[in-house]
């Protein structure tokens, strides 16, 4: 009748390209789609505190963000739209390390780790799929860092390394 | 103990009045049996060979009489052994359930719940069916035959004889050929599993002989596992059937035989042509004893067999007692004192290793360590939910090992790592650990704790708000709470004056002339609520009026159309998945109507709307109307279509204002709204996100005006009545911990083990339950607490350090931070 596409549509496509999920079958894909929820943010809206163990993931669809460390004022990261935020919290209990705030009007898509859970119940393969994108993410990091290793920056010395952990 | 019993020891036990009276029955039964047979010479010989009527008619009047006679007492037989039957096998259920409920926590590590609930319900069933037909079906049948055997000879012993000469035959036979067809029927087991782990692995091969385009491989394998078991089949049916026609065979070999040496004997005058007629009953009446003799020798066997694995399988020792023998459940101050324990567990893995700790009554002890460091079984061992191998543990002066379960609970509260929450409301789960204790207690009514108890172990507990929360999403009938009604009213006038602007962003409030995206399709066009019940709920989707009036503002054939897509759409994401609440928050088709929809998305497949006839345009319609698109956000709104409900509102605003004027009341500020939530009321309107922070802010103005209106109370009671669902289902992680440590507040024990019992909680609420530990109950209840994370224990009276099973470290904080030990590594890292 109408050519309008819902939100869940939206969600599917966005969470196809998402390297975490995009190996998963079509199945697993519309499920998380559809367990997905929209938020929205105003500017200098909170969406997560340094100690929260708030377990979500944030795929920002309009807007930016920026995260803090509790002991500077300044931005230490900033994310824009298109990115995939916080995802490692779906796995494991540890607390956020930084705040999360909206830096404009901000649109995102949070899935919690209950729903995470109960899709992980269903399909298996999920957990594999998500620790293997999660795996070669970090290596990569690690790969840029060595690249651009600062032999004489001495806080670099005790971070290197975590991909041997 | 219940498993040791024989099946025979439930016969025994069994209701031994109503064995008497089947007994009884049994034997009038048999009578009544014979006397037919008598019946039958006297009229061949008597009525019809003397040609008397007066005669005939008295005769038949016995038969008839003797027939109904048999046939009510046998129902009456059967009544009698079911009822036995069933009596014994509730209590069997019973008493095993009984038992394994007892079993040690660690049978239940390898014990398979399908194996505890098969046995149970199923496996059981045949011990059951047996002791009901244990005296009943043998005596009832032996009698039967040894009665109508007698009555043969009686007749004549020569043809008694000759009919009875078959059955040795029978006897010798019929096991052989059992046997094989026993044989046969356990190879078809085997090939049937095997055939379908077959098919298993094709189907999930299925890409792999697609791709190859290896059809004919594939259905060759098929095809041999298919003939294997074609061949195996008819051996056995065979067998099967073998058995039956000997049986047949050889009762029909007994006429026959009757007939030449009786037909002889009877021309030659030797033998009466009554008596013929009565023997040849007499042997057709046989083969029914004879057979219900064989079927209940395949009960026994069966139910047997399956009694004794159900009972073997059970066959552990409880650890603990449950009840004192002679004396009242103690009680404990708290004084702990655990010297030299240890506990090994099957393949001499040592968990604990000489832990000696000794706490005062009231103090409190951090236990904290590596992961499996055993510091939860510590916790265990002393709450008796294992039973330690070495050393001792004592409570009082008290040995742990020694004391019964009921004292355990009357001085123990334990909340467990992961708390269980059984079905039932959030009261059910508050006083569960209360009820257990005063289960037998005379005056437990007055005992139980009251409301303001309640409510204050829940604030306590910190679920309080979420308590709240399913109170204010509860639905009160106006016409019944008149009083709680109109005081919402009040408190919905007072929200709009102090919070309206404030949370104006984030709830969607009922206006005119706007459509409510929170608010279902329904709820948009009528923009009010049903006074009639014809127009209400389910029912609007079949009203006539109602569909009339969709028709005439041209949103039927849109609507369901959306009913349609949202149909297809549904099913096609959840069409496979378990009825869990995760999964159906969100669902515009409720769980328990999924499968219906299922099929009806099945029928669907290509037919046009236009096609779409009956029940299935109902249901579709039914569905559009449900749909609320801020919730539902598989299918998009279109807003033509919403343009045509905000166009049909005022229609049937309208229309119905004049025809049915009584029938509906519309959205009014100052009048309660009977079929919305308590808190949609109060809004007049609906909330827009479930965020937490956006609940909180609402919440927060709830807590206030509730507290002006005085109704706090009264709501967090509603609250209190909500459902938890099975397995504390509708509840998060947090929520259902939290409910466990208000039950064990409320209980308020000398003794509380707390096991990581705060660990789902955000940091505010395990701070504060910290500081209440802290304030409210050191120095009252003896407390150990297993933690994982140490950011709380700098205020218990006593740390414990535990690594590889042994305690390494124990002191205040300070002291063993200062000692930079254990502790100070455990919490800076190793240096």
């Amino acid at each position: 009748m109408s050519a309008e596409t819902s939100e869940y549509q939206e969600h599917l496509e966005l969470i196809r390209e998402v390297p975490y999920f995009s190996g998963l079958d079509l199945e697993a894909q519309k499920l998380l789609a559809y367990l997905c929820v929209r938020e929205t943010f105003a500017p200098g809206d909170i969406v997560f505190t340094a100690g929260d163990v708030d377990q979500s993931a944030y795929y920002i669809i309009k807007g930016k963000m920026d995260a803090y460390l509790d002991i500077k004022d300044e931005p230490v990261q900033s994310y824009k739209e298109d990115d995939f935020v916080g995802a490692l919290t779906l796995i494991g209990e540890s607390k956020r390390l930084f705040t999360l705030k909206a830096a404009a009007d901000s649109i995102c898509i949070r899935l919690t780790k209950d729903k995470f859970e109960k899709v992980r119940e269903q399909y298996p393969e999920l957990s594999t799929k998500f620790l293997q994108a999660a795996v070669s993410k970090i290596s990569r990091r690690e790969e840029i860092f060595i690249a651009n290793y600062d032999t004489t920056c001495n806080g670099c010395k005790s971070t290197i390394g975590l991909t041997l952990i | 103990m219940i498993t040791k019993r024989p099946l025979i020891y439930w016969v025994k036990n069994s209701n031994f009045k109503l064995q008497m009276i089947v007994l009884v029955v049994i034997l009038f039964t048999v009578g009544a049996r014979l006397v037919p047979l008598e019946m039958q010479k006297l009229i061949i010989n008597q009525a019809i060979s003397m040609r008397k009527v007066d005669l005939l008619i008295r005769y038949c009047s016995f038969y008839i009489i003797a027939v109904v006679a048999a046939s009510l007492l046998k129902y009456a037989i059967t009544t009698l052994q079911t009822y036995i039957g069933q009596e014994s096998l509730a209590k069997m259920r019973k008493e095993l359930y009984a038992h394994i409920l007892t079993l040690p926590l660690g049978y239940f590590r390898k014990a398979n719940p399908g194996m505890v609930v098969s046995s149970l319900i199923t496996e059981l069933a045949p011990a059951g069916e047996y002791v009901g037909q244990s005296i009943a079906v043998p005596v009832t049948n032996v009698l039967t035959l040894i009665t109508f055997a007698g009555y043969m000879f009686y007749l004549n012993p020569t043809m008694a004889c000759i009919s009875i000469a078959m059955y040795p035959f029978v006897i010798y036979l019929v096991p052989k050929l059992q046997k094989k067809s026993n044989r046969a029927n356990k190879q078809r087991v085997d090939t049937t599993r095997n055939l379908s782990s077959h098919i298993n692995e094709t189907i999930s091969g299925i890409h792999e002989i697609h791709g190859n385009g290896s059809y004919s491989i594939e259905n060759r394998k098929y095809g041999n596992y298919v003939d294997r078991l074609f061949k195996i089949r008819i051996v056995w049916i065979l067998y099967k059937q073998g058995i039956k026609v000997l049986n047949n065979f050889f009762q029909n070999l007994g006429p026959f035989f009757l007939f030449l040496v009786g037909g002889y004997l009877a021309i030659q005058g030797k033998f009466d042509l009554g008596a013929l007629v009565a023997f040849l009953s007499a042997y057709e009446k046989i083969y029914d004893p004879w057979k219900e003799l064989m079927d209940f020798y395949q009960v026994h066997n069966d139910a047997t067999v399956r009694y004794e694995r159900v009972m073997e399988y059970f066959d552990v020792e409880p650890e603990f007692t449950l009840e004192p023998e002679g004396r009242e459940p103690v009680k404990l101050t708290g004084e702990i004192d655990i010297q030299n324990l240890g506990f090994t567990v099957s393949g001499g893995i040592r968990l604990l290793k000489q832990i000696n700790l000794k706490l005062k009554p009231g103090e409190q002890l951090a236990l904290v360590g590596f992961s499996g460091s055993g510091k939860s079984t510590l916790a265990q061992c002393v709450s008796q939910l294992y039973k330690y191998t070495g050393g001792s543990v004592k409570i009082d002066g008290y040995e742990v090992d020694e004391l019964t379960k009921a004292d355990m609970v009357q001085n123990m509260g334990i909340v467990a790592q992961e708390p269980f929450i059984f079905s039932g409301s959030i009261k059910d789960n508050l006083l569960y650990s209360c009820m257990a204790v005063l289960d037998r207690d005379p005056d437990k009514e007055s005992k139980m704790p009251t409301r303001d108890h309640m409510i204050e172990s829940i604030q306590q507990a910190g679920i309080f708000v979420d308590v709240l929360r399913f109170g204010l999403n509860s639905i009160v009938d106006p016409q019944k709470e008149k009083e709680l009604t109109d005081r919402i009213v009040i408190t919905r006038e007072n929200f709009h004056a102090d919070f309206g602007d404030k949370l104006a962003d984030h709830v969607e409030f009922y206006q005119d002339g706007q459509y409510l995206d929170h608010s279902t399709v329904a709820e948009n066009i009528i923009f009010g609520s049903a006074n009639d019940k014809s127009f209400a709920g389910k029912e609007l989707a079949t009203n006539e009026y109602f569909i009339d009036f969709l028709k005439e503002a041209q949103l039927e054939t849109p609507l369901l159309s959306l009913g349609r897509e949202t149909a297809k759409q549904t099913v096609d994401i959840l069409g496979n998945l378990p009825q869990e609440e995760v999964f159906f928050e969100q669902s515009p088709i409720p769980s328990e109507d999924f499968e219906d929809y299922k099929q009806l998305v099945a029928r669907l497949n290509h037919s046009t709307l236009q096609d779409i006839k009956g029940e299935d345009r109902d249901m579709l319609l039914q569905l559009a109307l449900n749909f609320i698109p801020g919730t539902h956000k598989i299918v998009a709104l279109p807003s033509v279509l919403k343009t045509l409900i905000l166009d049909g509102r005022q229609m049937f605003f309208n229309k119905v204002s004049v025809e049915k004027p009584d029938t509906f009341s519309f959205f009014r500020m100052s009048e309660y709204i009977p079929s919305q939530t308590i808190l949609d009321n109060i809004l007049f309107g609906k909330p827009k996100t479930d965020h937490p922070k956006i609940q909180d802010a609402i919440n927060e103005s709830m807590v206030q005006l509730l507290i002006m209106e005085d109704l706090l109370e009264t709501i967090v009671e509603l609250g209190m009545g909500f459902k938890v669902g099975t397995k504390g289902d509708k509840l998060s992680g947090g929520q259902k911990q939290k409910l466990a440590i208000a039950r064990t507040f409320l209980k308020n024990p000398p003794i509380m083990i707390m096991d990581e019992a705060t660990s789902a909680l955000d940091n505010r609420s395990q701070n504060r339950i910290q500081g209440l530990l802290e304030t409210k109950w050191k120095g009252k209840s003896t407390l150990i607490s297993v933690i994982h994370r140490l950011d709380t224990i700098k205020n218990y009276d006593k740390v414990a350090v535990m690594k590889a099973g042994k305690l390494m470290e124990i002191g205040p904080y300070d002291e063993l931070i200062a000692k930079e030990g254990l502790l100070y590594e455990l919490i800076h890292g190793a240096k």
